[in-house]
Order: structure tokens, then sequence, then C-alpha cells
């Protein structure tokens, strides 16, 4: 899992000023980790970017005194709604592994069940994949990024 | 779940004030959530107390100290496998009961193996906890900010 980046705060900076540097640092690393995360072959970039995806949202919650009222909600709803379709996709990914894994270390008379949920979880994978984009395509529209480096503009 | 509101937070004050009283405020949301949680039965408390520890973690990441980041990391890798049984187990088994027995015989086995694993990671959160509640404590008594280690 990505480690968070450190964020440079101090006691004295008033919470105002630390909302902005906090922002500015967890959309940014948000947005580093956007490249090639619709492949399924490489499943450690969707969960890095959801790990991120929350980071950002939970300091978004933890600094909501020191933001306009409507568009912090937007945004907050907005970075809820594409953690929910990163999740989506991860969740599929992690159980493939998982049941992958699994089917390697059980006797073949095993096997037929642990297929049948492996075949399920690929069609979820496929159809979070569909979500994943989609969600995507909704933060270029909305230029979410834009929006995010406006909100932490001190 | 929707986490409780810290109150008295001001833009205007010092980070370190404020951050104070939202570790404060976390903290004794994990603890209360944590007496729920002691129950293996307790499925909602135990996923409600996985999220009131992200909450926590996320923001000692920014304040500090860094061994509870780690502590609680632990926790909720722990609680989020609980969790992925509790979601599992039940489709599972009636997946298992609509099927052939072909398929059924593997389903089984995996059933069995996740309520195993899930008694197995509950009991190792019972024996763990007890531990972290007093790092968890003595944060939830963090009401200046000289107790949490944010730079200064």
């Amino acid at each position: 899992m990505a480690k968070a980046r450190p964020v440079d705060l101090n006691a004295d900076m008033t919470f105002a000023e630390a909302a902005s540097v906090t922002i500015a640092t967890r959309s940014h690393e948000l947005f580093a980790c956007a490249d090639r995360v619709l492949d399924t072959a490489d499943i450690e970039r969707v969960h890095d970017m959801r790990v991120a995806s929350r980071r950002l949202r939970a300091a978004l919650e933890v600094f909501a005194p020191c933001f306009d009222g409507d568009e912090h909600k937007d945004l907050l709803r907005e970075v809820k709604h594409l953690a929910d379709a990163l999740g989506k996709r991860r969740d599929p990914d992690v159980q493939i592994a998982g049941l992958q894994q699994l089917r390697a270390e059980l006797p073949p008379s095993d096997h037929p069940g642990i297929d049948l949920l492996v075949a399920r979880a690929r069609q979820q994978q496929g159809e979070g994949n569909m979500a994943l984009r989609e969600a995507l395509e909704a933060v270029l529209t909305h230029d979410l990024r834009g929006r995010l480096e406006e909100l932490a503009r001190p | 779940m929707k986490p409780r509101k810290v109150k008295h937070l001001d833009p205007a004050a010092s980070f370190g004030v404020n951050a104070a009283r939202i570790v404060s405020v976390r903290s004794q949301e994990v603890l209360d959530l944590a007496e729920k949680a002691q129950d293996p039965v307790k499925v909602k408390a135990l996923h409600d107390l996985r999220i009131a520890a992200k909450r926590l973690r996320y923001v000692l990441e920014l304040t500090g100290p860094e061994a509870p980041v780690k502590q609680l990391k632990r926790l909720q890798d722990l609680l989020g496998e609980i969790h992925d049984c509790d979601v599992q187990l039940p489709p599972l088994r009636a997946l298992e009961r609509e099927s052939g027995e072909r398929e059924a015989v593997g389903l089984r086995t995996l059933a069995v193996r996740l309520a195993t694993r899930r008694a197995e990671l509950f009991e190792r959160f019972y024996q763990d906890w007890p531990e972290l509640r007093r790092t968890i404590t003595s944060l939830s008594h963090a009401t200046n900010p000289t107790q949490i280690e944010i730079a200064s």
C-alpha cells in the first residue's frame, strides 16, 4: 500500500492554512495514482488510488469547517463517488487473487466450486472497470482536480 | 456510519488546538465502539469500529504520533478481513445450496475455511485490543496540542 505523503504542517499554523496544505498534498497524491488504473493486469494501481481517495476524503471531512459549504459538499460527494467506483473494481481484484491462491492449495474435487466463484468475480471485475471508467470520465468532465486546487488555494 | 461532530473547531485558531480536539473525539469514538464490538456476533459494531479506526488513523497520519498509526492500521486490516468474511459467507452458503454437487463440494470447503478464519481473526482482535485501548485512551485525553506530535 502507498504510504501517505508527508504534509508540511506545524502546530502553530492556522487550521485554515493546514487545510490548504493538506488538501493540496492529498489531491496531488490522488491524481499521481491515476495512470493506467483501468489495467486489470496490475491490480495494485487501483488499490493505491483507492487509498489515496480515502485519504483525500478524510482530509475533506477533517477540514470541513475551513471551506465554503456548497462547493466543499460537492467535492466531498464527488471524491466519495470516485472512491466507491475504485472499491467496485478493487473488491473483485482481491477476491480473484485470493481464490486463485486457494485453488492451488485444494484438491481437484474442490476446483469446480472455486472456478464458479472466480468466473463470477471476473464478471464483477468487468462491471467494476466500466463503473470506474465512467467515474474517471466524470472526474475530467467536472474538472475535479482543478476545483480541488482552487479549494486548496490559500 | 456518520462521524461524531467535533465541536468548537475554528479555522482561525492554531492547527495544534484544533487537531487535539479532533484526535480526542475520534479516539473516544473508537473506544466507545470497541466496547460494543467485543462480541463476535456483533457484525455491525465490528464494521463501525473499523470505520472509526480508519478515521482516527488518517487524522494521526497528519498529526502524529506514528506508533498508534501502525497499531490502528493493524486493527483496520484485522477488522477488514473479518468484514470480508461476514460479507462473503451468506451468499456463499446460498450459492452452495443452489449449486449441483460438483460445485457444492468446493463451495462448502471455502465456507468452512472462511468461518474458521473469521473465528481466528476475532480471537486475535479480542486478545490485541487491551493494549491498543491503553494507547487510544491516552490519545482521547489529548485536549491540548502538546499531547500530539505536530512539529512546531
